[in-house]
């Protein structure tokens, strides 16, 4: 997306003025004689040209469509509402003009014979620009990275806030990713003015511990289907002897139950041990909330179940 | 994804060269070393600069060189379509804001520099889209409004458009009087108040005096269980106003009808329904197109989609 660097102060010349008493801010558009079953269906996706919080509108690609008053504005992809229209528009932050909405709604036509468009869905892209490749360098006082000849920082509009996360999904700092150069990283955001600025970052940073050794578990999941887990992860070697954990426990539930003992394999390339379960088939009833793995070397990591 | 904004790009725009080890991109320190899986790009977003002397194009900050021969895809296909040079032909619209989707290798070179190469490159250019119903139709000025927004087919020979009807044949714009109120989609770029549509999908259906019409909406091989979906529609016949109750259907179009599809009559959309969906194992390759004809007159065929 080319994100409009068009200020809030911009919008009064740029909203639509009354046109009508139906479709009250946007402009009057004479509609077919009727709609045919299944065509009051809308659905628009492209730059956003005007928003008009005042009577709730949004122009997208030429389509001025009314947002219903209470209608939250999705920005993670979740369809569920996050921020109002009026936080969307906050003048104190960039402007959204010129970002990408996708929008459904429905179509009606009024007494007059006009027709009119009502959002019922709408979703803001605040991290369609995507970037993954090699982490080049760190500059933690400035609080940058370079990812392949692009510099990024971690976004701190609240509309949007950025997380950086190690291998195992834990929040990370910038800090943190010194001494990973060369490891692969990708970060989803905007780019605007030279910085990309993320929203997301996922790295292969492995925060060590103190005196123990450190586990990662880099995918936790439930499958509905066959009601069994899938448990994936790394352990580091031990800081104290350099020796890897020959196993881990995995307690799926985090309930102090061990479920299975998992063995590990060393991967000289990574310099990692590997881990993996896989449960049988309808071993977990229901979705357990998340896994807890530990390392008789002392380490311990805790990771939410992604249900699929 | 996203806005495509096309300025139009001035020569004074373009990155100059500027380093021997990677000519066109700024030199970039590396890393020491690349581990293991580091050695990967993926670059999605706006490009700012396509220098064609040196193929290199610059997405959201990254350079990346593109080697002699490699194609820019258009359509999604994961096939390129276009040239480099094509890409930037300066009597058209300049790509420049538009999206690219990159993906390529890092390697470090002798100097220490970190260096990326393209192993393909998408250009999007239909990353708009608009479904809504067709409101006004202008057979003349060649566009139409769907939703609240005028389209126009697009005629840029790097994505031309097409307009198809609901059997998925190629129609005019004219052909679409008096489809007001039923429902269209048009993905292209929007630019200058006027959505370019590359693909316009509509509810046409075109008439001929004395037979009824067949359309096929959706011709589905699927390849796990080779077996075939096929589903249309049919009007009344011109004149007689009588739907026919059943269509031939005949896969490959090689003369043998493999089934007799029963229509439904839909009151509301007046048009007759018809659906097969072969038991698994009907068709043991592609069958390539199918050719629905019926008693009334009627027949079209259509290109297998492979699912």
């Amino acid at each position: 997306m080319n994100r409009s660097l068009l200020r809030a102060g911009a919008l009064g010349a740029l909203s639509f003025a009354f046109a009508g008493p139906a479709f009250a801010a946007c402009p009057t558009l004479a509609g077919p004689a009727t709609l045919a079953a299944g065509a009051e269906f809308l659905e628009v996706e492209g730059p956003v040209s005007a928003i008009d919080t005042v009577d709730r509108t949004v122009t997208v690609i030429g389509t001025c469509v009314t947002i219903p008053a209470g209608l939250l504005i999705d920005t993670d992809a979740d369809a569920v509402g996050d921020i109002t229209l009026d936080e969307l528009m906050d003048p104190s932050l960039y402007s959204p003009l010129g970002g990408t909405i996708i929008l459904t709604g429905v179509a009606a036509i009024d007494g007059l014979g006009n027709i009119g468009y009502t959002a019922d869905s709408v979703f803001f892209e605040f991290g369609e620009h995507v970037l993954a490749g090699p982490l080049v360098s760190v500059d933690s006082v400035a609080g940058t990275f370079v990812v392949g000849t692009s510099t990024v920082t971690i976004n701190t509009d609240p509309r949007m806030p950025g997380d950086i996360l190690d291998l195992g999904g834990n929040l990370i700092s910038i800090n943190d990713m010194l001494g990973y150069e060369g490891t692969l990283v990708a970060g989803e955001g905007y780019f605007r003015g030279g910085i990309h600025y993320a929203r997301l970052v996922e790295t292969e940073v492995v925060v060590p511990g103190v005196g123990t050794d450190t586990v990662v578990i880099e995918r936790a999941q439930y499958r509905s289907s066959k009601r069994s887990v899938q448990v994936r992860g790394q352990v580091t070697a031990s800081p104290v002897d350099g020796s890897f954990a020959s196993t881990v426990s995995i307690d799926v539930g985090c309930n102090g139950t061990v479920d299975n003992v998992a063995s590990t394999i060393i991967d000289p390339v990574l310099g990692l041990a590997e881990f993996r379960y896989q449960s049988g088939n309808n071993a977990f009833a229901t979705a357990p909330a998340n896994v807890c793995v530990t390392s008789p070397n002392g380490g311990t990591a805790t990771r939410v179940m992604d249900v699929i | 994804m996203t806005s495509k904004i096309f300025t139009i790009l001035s020569a004074a725009a373009l990155l100059a060269a500027s380093g021997a080890a990677q000519a066109a991109c700024p030199a970039v320190a590396g890393p020491a070393t690349l581990a293991a899986g580091a050695d990967v790009l993926e670059v999605e977003g706006p490009v700012s600069a396509i220098e064609l002397t040196d193929r290199t194009v610059t997405v959201i900050g990254t350079c990346v060189r593109l080697p002699a021969g490699l194609l820019i895809d258009t359509d999604a296909d994961d096939i390129g379509d276009i040239t480099l040079d094509q890409l930037v032909d300066p009597t058209l619209y300049s790509p420049i804001g538009g999206t690219i989707i990159l993906t390529g290798t890092a390697a470090l070179d002798a100097t220490g520099n970190i260096a990326y190469t393209a192993d393909s490159v998408f250009f999007e250019f239909g990353e708009h889209v608009l479904v809504g119903p067709l409101v006004s139709v202008d057979a003349t000025a060649e566009t139409f409004v769907v939703a609240g927004t005028t389209v126009q087919m697009n005629t840029d020979p790097r994505m031309p458009g097409e307009l198809w009807d609901l059997g998925g044949n190629t129609i005019d714009v004219a052909d679409m009087v008096g489809y007001e109120g039923t429902l269209a989609a048009a993905e292209g770029y929007f630019r200058s108040g006027v959505h370019n549509a590359r693909l316009v999908e509509t509810e046409v259906i075109v008439t001929t005096v004395g037979v009824d019409t067949v359309a096929i909406s959706r011709a589905d091989y699927r390849t796990s269980k080779r077996s075939v979906d096929v589903r249309g529609q049919v009007t009344a016949q011109t004149g007689s106003g009588a739907f026919t109750g059943t269509v031939n259907i005949d896969l490959s179009c090689n003369g043998t009808i493999d089934n007799v599809a029963t229509v439904i009559v839909d009151p509301v959309l007046n048009l007759g329904d018809f659906r097969w969906t072969s038991a698994n194992n009907v068709a043991a390759t592609n069958p390539g197109s199918v050719c629905v004809t019926s008693p009334l007159g009627g027949s079209s065929s259509r290109t297998f989609f492979i699912r």
